[in-house]
């Protein structure tokens, strides 16, 4: 980063970091001599979106955030440590591998578990390591549900392992097909992560936005936050937090100015009819003020202070926030310039309480000597 | 006095429109699971999976002094239909029955067309919506292209020769008849879902208008959103401004911040006005005359309606306006009506 940086009063928790294998090959030792071969022969594709109909009208990372040798952005763990990490005093990176979000545009299970596995193990083994300020989402695939439940548990209990990246596929979080997944997030008191791949609005097995095909880039990424909206409508009309209690999802890239409308429009069509959804046993809102959190990034661009406070004054968003920057991507939040935005009096949660109640103490390894020895 | 943007109208049996149809699409249409499917499109327009609604009464209110703005919801359904043709016939036999039967001075009807077939569309405005004939709006059902599509281009020069608006409502079949719009995300059986949800067809909608130049091609264009809510009305308008000012050298037909464009040429109408009472959003977030003027009174009724008084409850010093800021939307004019 090149801006004048700040470390802020309170430590923070950045929920949304994407570190990339430099070279995807890199990947290969961590799998099985035959899906080696499978994928030396066959490739691996890992960007999820199709470039061929959305393709981004810039670059999709900061170009300051290339690594010194000219490595992909977010690749050299040490270049991300001193240009982001220790610059903002973050106390907690959680890392959202971006590489497994490919294996959403693939029709092999089999094949991408293979691929999601091999990935969790390098940066558990690689990253994880390397600082206490690392903390890792291992990533599955709804491809197979029991696949994907085995994974976690392989991983559960390891230091620096804090929460589960569950990619989405055309079904929705509230179907049942899914709760091996969920009974292996709450079985481990792991949070079920769930951040935008990029597929969405491209493929038939894609989630998409309402209304039809976005023509451009901008167009889409306007409507985008709709398809986390419908996921958590869906987690709340399926009555997977009856069926889940202590299950907690953390959205992320969503946006979260959409709470404010879509939580009293729920809330209203459940008091005039909660017949219409019988697996939801209190209001909407209850529900999602309880399991799910928000992370700021994109934080809306407010026109004047007067809007941001009303965004910021949704009820019960003091505790749903997570602090958020999507480094190294192309419309990275500013730590200093988001935080500063924040009411003092939501500050300490939305940089890492809200955090600590979501994830646990695991989120927090590091300790600032300097803080210590003070 | 009040400027009411969304009342439902329709038939009490689908074989009223028969005379309104050539002899041969009567025969057509003469059949048992036609006929009877009229429960299926009052049920839409509820977005539920109740099947045992009470009777409601779709004829328009008399002339009590009120304006209203009559949308023949019953129209709005073709756009599950698979048969696009039969389609036409059908929309154009409640747009004459409609005429004929409902239309007054003060109860203007919203023309249904087609968004499959955008050359018939035009006609069919140009041929109806004459001076004096009672058309007040353009009911466009949301079909395969978004609104900003230029596909759509002939509807739009059609309604502004006419003067008069687009009005926008779901019918209910989106998200649940192939062919229809999706809803965000995926498949959602549940209709809780898909009515919470619906508010996102007009998000999509609004910013495809923008976003796809509509309004500069088209800057008189004007357009009512019915039936949808409206307090996802800043958020979107945050989130367009964003884009734009990131990727607006990808866009360069789009010349001005997309919320600028709105005031004007958008109104929403205010059902389910208690939304934004439910937790405050009102007092929070629509202190500015921008945001206001957008607001349109629509009362949705007979289907879970609201009156003028709950509008004036919920909005207070706020309602006068807004529940006259229809004529604006529906005439263009931009004096004020005596509240």
């Amino acid at each position: 980063m090149s801006s004048p940086v700040r470390k802020e009063k309170y430590p923070v928790v950045d929920c949304d970091i994407h570190p990339m294998v430099a070279d995807v090959r890199r990947l290969l030792p961590f799998m099985s001599e035959s899906w080696r071969r499978h994928f030396e022969v066959r490739g691996m594709r890992v960007y999820a979106r199709a470039r061929d109909r959305y393709n981004h009208p810039n670059i999709t990372y900061r170009a300051d955030a290339v690594c010194p040798d000219g490595g992909p952005a977010g690749s050299d763990m040490e270049f991300m440590l001193a240009t982001h990490i220790e610059p903002f005093g973050i106390a907690s990176a959680l890392l959202l591998p971006q590489q497994p979000y490919g294996v959403t545009a693939w029709g092999d299970p089999d094949s991408a578990h293979a691929f999601y596995a091999a990935s969790n193990d390098y940066f558990f083994e690689q990253w994880v390591p390397f600082d206490d300020r690392m903390s890792l989402a291992v990533t599955v695939s709804p491809h197979d549900p029991k696949a994907a439940a085995a994974e976690i548990r392989r991983f559960a209990g390891k230091p620096g392992v804090v929460g589960i990246q569950l990619l989405l596929l055309d079904t929705m979080l509230g179907s049942g097909t899914l709760d091996p997944i969920y009974e292996a997030a709450v079985e481990n008191d792991l949070p079920v992560v769930v951040h935008q791949s990029g597929s969405e609005g491209c493929y038939y097995g894609s989630q998409g936005v309402a209304g039809g095909v976005p023509r451009s880039y901008g167009e889409r990424h306007v409507v985008l936050t709709q398809v986390g909206a419908a996921n958590v409508v869906d987690v709340i009309v399926n009555g997977t937090l009856e069926k889940f209690p202590g299950l907690k999802f953390v959205m992320v890239e969503w946006g979260f100015s959409w709470l404010s409308h879509l939580l009293p429009r729920m809330d209203l069509l459940w008091q005039r009819d909660p017949k219409a959804a019988p697996k939801a046993k209190k209001l909407p809102s209850e529900y999602v003020r309880e399991a799910f959190t928000f992370s700021t990034q994109p934080l809306d661009e407010t026109e004047s202070p007067a809007e941001l406070t009303a965004l910021l004054e949704t009820p019960g968003l003091e505790s749903m926030l997570l602090f958020s920057s999507d480094y190294p991507h192309y419309d990275t939040d500013d730590p200093g310039f988001v935080i500063a935005r924040i009411p003092d009096s939501m500050r300490s949660k939305v940089c890492y309480e809200n955090a600590l109640a979501t994830f646990g103490d695991k989120v927090m390894r590091f300790r600032d000597p300097a803080a210590a020895s003070a | 006095m009040f400027v009411d943007c969304d009342r439902h109208v329709g038939v009490g049996q689908y074989s009223d429109l028969f005379s309104h149809m050539p002899l041969a699409w009567q025969r057509h249409f003469e059949r048992v699971e036609f006929v009877s499917s009229i429960d299926e499109a009052s049920n839409h327009i509820r977005v539920s999976e109740r099947w045992d609604h009470p009777h409601v009464d779709l004829e328009p209110p008399g002339d009590d002094g009120d304006e209203y703005l009559l949308v023949p919801h019953q129209g709005l359904t073709i756009n599950g239909w698979a048969d696009r043709v039969g389609a036409k016939v059908f929309a154009a036999a409640i747009n004459s029955y409609g005429l004929e039967n409902w239309a007054s001075p003060t109860r203007k009807l919203a023309l249904v067309v087609s968004p499959h077939d955008p050359a018939w569309s035009a006609a069919e405005i140009t041929r109806l919506a004459t001076a004096g004939s009672g058309v007040g709006a353009v009911a466009i059902p949301l079909g395969d292209s978004m609104l900003g599509s230029f596909t759509l281009n002939p509807i739009y020069e059609a309604c502004l020769g006419a003067d008069v608006p687009v009005m926008v409502h779901f019918s209910g079949v989106e998200g649940r008849y192939l062919g229809a719009p999706p809803l965000s995300g995926g498949v959602h059986l549940s209709a809780f879902s898909r009515l919470s949800l619906m508010p996102h067809l007009a998000e999509s909608n609004i910013t495809s208008l923008v976003f796809e130049g509509a309004f500069e091609t088209f800057p008189d264009l004007r357009v009512i959103f019915a039936g949808f809510g409206f307090t996802w009305l800043p958020s979107l308008m945050w989130r367009m401004d964003r884009e734009w000012r990131t990727f607006r050298h990808d866009l360069p037909w789009v010349k001005e911040p997309p919320s600028t464009y709105l005031p004007g040429r958008l109104w929403v109408t205010t059902s389910p006005v208690e939304e934004a009472a439910i937790s405050g959003e009102w007092d929070r977030s629509f202190s500015s005359q921008q945001l206001r003027s957008l607001l349109a009174f629509g009362s949705h009724q007979p289907f879970d309606g609201d009156s003028a008084a709950d509008v004036t409850r919920v909005l207070g010093d706020a309602a006068a306006a807004v529940l006259t800021n229809g004529k604006a939307a529906i005439t263009g004019s931009r004096e004020s009506v005596s509240p």
